[in-house]
C-alpha cells in the first residue's frame, strides 16, 4: 500500500501543480497552428483545379449583386418620386388648372395648391372649389391631363384630399362653397405630413449591406475561404464511400451443358462498415445446350429419352417436347445480364454475396431452324404449330449467391451459383430453368 | 505542457514536444469519434508524441539488460518518504523525477503517472516486463533516497 500512495502522492502534487508554456512557445505554437490549419483544407487558388470554384463564384457574388441592383432601383425611385414632386407645377390636391406655384420648391415640402390660371395678373384670386374642380375635368389642354395622369404626384393629391375631407368632417357642399385658399398660403398640415412622409433618398443607401468592408488583413489571410470548408466536407465524403469499378471474366456450365463464357465491368460501392453493394453487366454465351440436356438423339426422331433439368421425358408421352428440346440446345444462347447484389466482407480478404439476375437474351430460335431440326413438314406445322411457338424466352431471370477471395488489391477469385427462377424456353413442357456454376477474376481498375 | 515537462530533458524540449502534439491533434480532430474521454485521448496523444521524440533522441534505454529479480524495498521506508513528499510543492517534485536516469524517469512517468501497466511500458520502450518492474523499482528508490537527502539539508540549513 506504501508504493501506491507514494506513487498516488507524487501523481496527485503533479496534476496540481501549474505547468505553462513560456509566451515564446505559445507565440511558435501560434504560428506553426494557423499554416498547418489552412495547408490542412484545399486552398482555392488561382491554379485551382477544382471544376466547381466558379459555381461558388457565381452562389456568392450573384446574390450581392442582386441585393445592389434592387437597393440602388429602390433609390433612383426614391429621386424620381423627389423629383417628381418638385417639377409639378400643375397637378393640385384638387387637380386644378395649371400653373400653380408651389409654397416652396425643397423636395420634401412640396406643396401643391390651387390657383385660377386665366387671371392676367400673378395674384391669385379666390375660386370656388367645385369650379375649380369642374374647370380641371372639363380642361381640353392635353398636356395637362397628360401630366395629371402620369404624375405620381396624382395619387398623393388624392389621398391628400380624402384625409383632408375625414379630418375635417365636413359636407360636400360645403366644400365646394369654400373659397380655396391663396397661393402663398402655407399648406394644410396634412398635406405637408403626406408629403413629408417620403423617405429621405440616404436610407435605401445605408440600408445597402457593405460589400468587402474593414477587415483585418492579416487576419483575412489566415481565414479559410468558404471554398475551403466546402472541399473538405467533400474530400471527407470521397474518402470515406469509393467507387470501385472493375472487369470480371468467369467461365461455367451446368450439368450435361455447354461451357458458359461471361465478361463484363463490375462496379462496387461501399454501404455501412463492411457491407457493400454492387451490380455486374455481362455479356454470356453458351453453344448449345443451354438446358443441360442429354441429347440422345437416335437415327428416328421418335423414341427418344432426353433428360432436362430437372425430370425425364419418355419418348412416347413427349416426342414433341424432346424434339424440341433438342433442337433449343442446337442453339447458341447469349444474353447480356445485370447482376445486382450485396456483399459482406466476412473478413479482409473474403466476401459473401446475394443477388438477382436479369438477363436478356440476344439469339432466340428461328422458326425456320427449328423446322428444319424437327423435320416437321408443312402440314405438321399447320396442324401442331409446334415450331412456331418454342423458342428461347425474351428475358431470364434468377438468383445468385457469391463468395470471393482476394488474392491481392487487385485481383479477385470468385465463385458464383445461379439458380434459374424462369424458364428460358417458352412453350417447352418442363423446367428449363438455367441453374450454372460460374469461377471468375475480377480485376480492380479504381 | 504537464505531461511533456516530465518526459522532456528541459523546458524547450517541453515545449517543442507540446507544440507537436497540438498539431497532430488538430490534424487528427477528424478521427476523435466520440468514443471515450476526450482528455484521455488528448493526453494519449502527447504521451506518444512524446515518447516518439525520445526515441529520436535515441536514448540508450533499449540497449541496458538488468537482471530482474525484483529489488524490496528495505532501505527506506515509504512513510517517511511520504511524509517529505507532502512537503514539497510540484516543482520541486518535478526536479527529482527530471533527476533521475532517463529509462527509470520514463517508466515512472508512463506507470505511476500515467497509468501504463507494465505490459504496455514494454512495448513502448521495446523492453521486456520484467525489466520495466525492475527500472520501475530503482525509479521509487533513487526518488525517496532524493527526497531523503533532500529533507536532511533542510534540517542542516536550519541548524545552521
Amino acid at each position: 500500500m506504501s508504493t501506491k500512495e507514494f506513487d498516488t502522492i507524487i501523481k496527485s502534487k503533479l496534476q496540481d501543480g501549474n505547468f505553462e508554456p513560456t509566451n515564446a512557445g505559445w507565440e511558435a505554437l501560434h504560428a506553426k497552428i494557423i499554416p498547418t490549419a489552412i495547408a490542412s483544407k484545399t486552398v482555392l487558388t488561382a491554379n485551382s483545379t477544382n471544376k466547381y470554384k466558379w459555381l461558388y463564384a457565381a452562389a456568392i457574388l450573384l446574390p450581392i449583386a442582386a441585393i445592389a441592383y434592387f437597393a440602388s432601383r429602390h433609390s433612383t425611385n426614391a429621386d424620381t418620386m423627389a423629383t417628381n414632386k418638385t417639377q409639378n407645377k400643375v397637378n393640385t390636391v384638387d387637380g386644378a388648372p395649371q400653373n400653380i406655384v408651389p409654397n416652396n420648391t425643397t423636395q420634401n415640402n412640396t406643396v401643391a395648391t390651387t390657383v385660377n390660371t386665366n387671371n392676367s395678373n400673378d395674384q391669385p384670386t379666390a375660386v370656388p372649389y367645385k369650379a375649380a374642380l369642374q374647370a380641371n375635368t372639363n380642361s381640353t389642354d392635353a398636356s395637362n391631363r397628360t401630366a395629371n395622369t402620369s404624375n405620381k404626384n396624382i395619387f398623393i393629391s388624392k389621398q391628400s384630399r380624402k384625409q383632408i375631407l375625414e379630418q375635417h368632417n365636413e359636407n360636400e357642399n360645403e366644400i365646394a362653397n369654400r373659397p380655396i385658399v391663396a397661393q402663398n398660403t402655407p399648406t394644410p398640415t396634412i398635406q405637408e405630413k403626406v408629403v413629408n412622409k417620403a423617405p429621405e433618398n440616404n436610407i435605401y443607401k445605408t440600408a445597402v449591406p457593405k460589400i468587402g468592408g474593414n477587415i483585418n488583413p492579416v487576419l483575412a489571410s489566415k481565414i479559410p475561404s468558404v471554398n475551403t470548408i466546402n472541399n473538405a466536407k467533400q474530400n471527407q465524403y470521397k474518402t470515406t464511400t469509393p467507387l470501385n469499378i472493375s472487369i470480371t471474366v468467369g467461365y461455367g456450365a451446368s450439368k450435361g451443358s455447354a461451357a458458359i463464357k461471361q465478361a463484363g465491368l463490375l462496379v462496387q460501392q461501399k454501404i455501412h462498415k463492411r457491407f457493400y453493394a454492387d451490380a455486374a453487366i455481362q455479356i454470356s454465351n453458351q453453344n448449345g445446350n443451354a438446358l443441360g440436356a442429354t441429347n440422345t438423339a437416335k437415327t428416328s426422331a421418335y423414341g427418344q429419352d432426353v433428360n432436362i433439368l430437372s425430370g425425364n421425358y419418355t419418348a412416347n408421352a413427349d416426342i414433341t417436347n424432346a424434339q424440341k428440346q433438342r433442337a433449343i440446345n442446337r442453339v447458341p444462347l447469349t444474353q447480356v445480364l445485370c447482376n445486382p447484389s450485396v456483399g459482406y466482407n466476412t473478413t479482409e480478404r473474403t466476401y459473401i454475396a446475394l443477388g438477382a439476375e436479369i438477363a436478356r437474351n440476344i439469339e432466340t430460335t428461328s422458326t425456320s431452324q427449328l423446322n428444319e431440326d424437327l423435320g416437321a413438314t408443312s402440314s405438321a406445322i399447320a396442324t401442331n404449330n409446334m415450331a412456331s411457338k418454342t423458342r428461347l424466352g425474351a428475358w431470364d431471370g434468377g438468383i445468385t449467391a457469391k463468395v470471393g477471395f482476394k488474392i491481392s488489391s487487385k485481383i479477385t477469385a470468385e465463385a458464383k451459383y445461379r439458380k434459374g427462377i424462369t424458364n428460358v424456353v417458352e412453350n417447352l413442357d418442363g423446367n428449363t430453368k438455367r441453374t450454372y456454376g460460374l469461377l471468375g477474376i475480377i480485376y480492380r481498375l479504381r | 505542457m504537464a505531461i511533456c515537462i516530465r518526459y522532456a530533458s528541459c523546458t524547450e524540449d517541453a515545449e517543442q514536444w507540446l507544440q507537436d502534439g497540438y498539431i497532430k491533434i488538430f490534424n487528427q480532430t477528424e478521427k476523435y469519434t466520440g468514443a471515450g474521454n476526450l482528455e484521455g485521448w488528448l493526453r494519449k496523444i502527447i504521451t506518444n508524441t512524446c515518447l516518439d521524440n525520445l526515441r529520436q533522441q535515441k536514448t540508450q534505454y533499449n540497449s541496458m539488460h538488468f537482471h530482474t529479480k525484483e529489488i524490496q524495498d528495505t532501505s527506506f521506508g515509504y512513510a517517511a518518504a511520504n511524509e517529505a513528499l507532502l512537503k514539497m510543492d510540484a516543482q520541486n517534485i518535478l526536479q527529482l523525477i527530471n533527476a533521475l536516469p532517463q529509462t527509470q524517469k520514463m517508466v515512472f512517468n508512463l506507470y505511476a503517472i500515467d497509468g501504463f501497466s507494465h505490459k504496455e511500458v514494454a512495448q513502448q520502450l521495446n523492453i521486456s516486463e520484467a525489466n520495466s518492474q525492475w527500472h520501475l523499482n530503482q525509479a521509487r528508490q533513487s526518488l525517496k533516497k532524493n527526497l531523503t537527502q533532500a529533507t536532511t539539508k533542510q534540517y542542516e540549513h536550519k541548524r545552521i
